[in-house]
């Protein structure tokens, strides 16, 4: 097999010049890429896509002074954008299923999603909307538009992250909780004042990045 | 205090104070009635009466209403007050032709603005919209040309048991609120009844017919369409203040009174009844299998 024509030429000048050029090529192609690369990761949040099987929406409600009702909305679906480079353009927004809400007994579901409560033929959904993100110690304070039966208020979430990284399938995820106490009446969800307006509301929250 | 003890206050109120304030407001307002116009009758002045008190009586019971309303049922209560007056320059019209089209419009007006949200759709579909539209026109149109008829107290006992059953079947279908809303026009409708007993010049005219079923179809239609009242008790129900047809060949004003409430209470206990059936069974066979076959205490005991 004859060698390569680079090598056969006698000319090592030639030689030594084509290999000064080919190494001005590798280096200016590394920095090119480079620079896309950093410029990239300054500039681009990375979104997640709310992955509702590792996702908990769950309500706390004073059953009288005897225990809790604790009810869990099955279906939470959205996204958020992370931006670690700049947190405060970060974005967040989730979607609740009012009909999918579970308390573990099925009148008093029917109960809550009718119109003493969520009214959830009206009102299907919940949501929250972020506005703005800012960095609070090792939590983030998410502040955004949560709607509930209709009613818009400015709502901010106490948000901690958990972990990030990549799961064993490849893909990568970011997890999150938080509570937050809401009083339902500023919702018009006044059915039955005896219950208690108080409701506390916790979530883990995890995402996988969108490709 | 304790949850149980505001419980228990808070259904006295809903059920017995609100009504009974708002009912001092129909006697004051009748008491100055009578002393303004000796010798006359003053049907406007009982429709007056009753648009307030059952405005109050709602609020109190349900929820001061936001303007605009946000949950269709806030606009209840505006129904309840605006939609009786355009039917005060009726009240001298005896022929049907000039109630029905503005009764249409108003109960067109009431199901569009209810229904808006989900109107076209799985839970309200136009056809049935269109049928509850008809048979509330029905029940409006025989309710108005009966009360022409009957005495006034008369009228008032007819409807106030065909809200008692109303308020029952809302109740035992998972709408409590709604319930309790019906258990106060009905309580607004009883005191009335006695009110006008004692006062004849209160005549029991077209718009108090209006004011009266304003409320009672709007409760009714919420609690079908966005609760779980199903719609053969629903039915039964909202037609039940046709009973007061049975009072009409009865001279006797307590009789008739009486026999009217009776009547009118059979079609709406019925649907009580039958609406109780229908949840019962709706719920037995799914409770065991949403708990894993654990048996679950009914919840809605407060015992």
């Amino acid at each position: 097999m004859p060698p390569p024509l680079v090598f056969s030429t006698p000319s090592s000048i030639a030689k030594k010049g084509f290999r000064q050029m080919t190494r001005t090529l590798r280096i200016l192609g590394l920095s090119l890429a480079a620079s896309t690369l950093f410029a990239g990761a300054a500039s681009a949040a990375e979104t997640y896509t709310v992955d509702n099987s590792h996702t908990a929406v769950l309500f706390f409600a004073k059953h009288f002074q005897f225990g809790q009702v604790i009810g869990r909305f099955k279906a939470v679906s959205g996204e958020y954008s992370l931006d670690e480079a700049d947190i405060t353009k970060s974005k967040l927004s989730l979607e609740l299923k009012i009909d999918s809400l579970d308390t573990n007994e099925g009148k008093r579901d029917e109960h809550l999603k009718g119109p003493d409560f969520f009214n959830a033929k009206q009102f299907p959904t919940a949501t929250f909307v972020s506005t703005a993100v800012k960095k609070a110690g090792d939590a983030l304070e998410v502040t955004g538009d949560l709607t509930i039966h209709g009613v818009k208020k400015a709502t901010t979430l106490k948000v901690k992250p958990i972990a990030k990284g990549n799961d064993p399938f490849g893909m990568t995820r970011t997890g999150f909780e938080g509570e937050l106490n809401i009083n339902r009446n500023d919702f018009g969800v006044s059915g039955l004042p005896p219950i208690p307006a108080d409701i506390k509301l916790m979530f883990s929250l995890e995402g996988v990045l969108k490709k | 205090m304790d949850p149980v003890t505001q419980l228990k206050l808070d259904t006295f109120l809903n059920l017995l104070l609100y009504p009974v304030l708002a009912l001092a407001t129909v006697a004051a307002i009748g008491l100055a009635a009578r002393r303004g116009a000796e010798g006359q009758t003053r049907p406007g002045v009982t429709a007056v009466a009753l648009a307030v008190a059952l405005t109050i009586s709602w609020v109190g019971i349900v929820a001061f209403p936001a303007l605009p309303p946000v949950d269709t049922r806030d606009y209840t209560p505006f129904f309840a007050l605006l939609l009786p007056l355009p039917f005060l320059a009726l009240e001298s019209r005896p022929r049907l032709a000039f109630v029905a089209p503005l009764a249409g419009l108003a109960v067109v007006l009431m199901l569009w603005l209810y229904l808006k949200p989900i109107m076209g759709g799985e839970y309200a579909p136009v056809d049935r919209v269109a049928q509850v539209g008809a048979l509330m026109l029905l029940v409006w149109l025989g309710v108005d040309r009966l009360a022409a008829i009957v005495p006034g107290p008369t009228t008032l006992s007819a409807l106030c048991f065909a809200a008692i059953g109303a308020a029952v079947a809302a109740l035992v279908s998972g709408t409590a609120i709604i319930g309790q809303a019906l258990g106060g026009i009905a309580a607004v409708m009883g005191v009335a009844s006695l009110i006008a007993w004692r006062l004849p010049r209160l005549a029991v005219g077209r718009a108090a017919v209006a004011a009266a079923l304003v409320p009672f179809f709007g409760s009714l239609v919420f609690a079908h369409f966005y609760g779980d009242l199903p719609a053969v008790p629903a039915a039964i129900a909202a037609l039940s203040p046709l009973g007061l047809a049975a009072a009409l060949p009865l001279r006797n004003v307590v009789v008739a009174t009486i026999v009217a409430g009776v009547v009118a209470f059979i079609p709406a206990g019925g649907a009580a009844y039958y609406a109780k059936q229908l949840s019962d069974a709706k719920h037995a066979a799914d409770a065991p299998a949403d708990n894993g076959g654990v048996p679950v205490q009914d919840w809605g005991s407060l015992k």
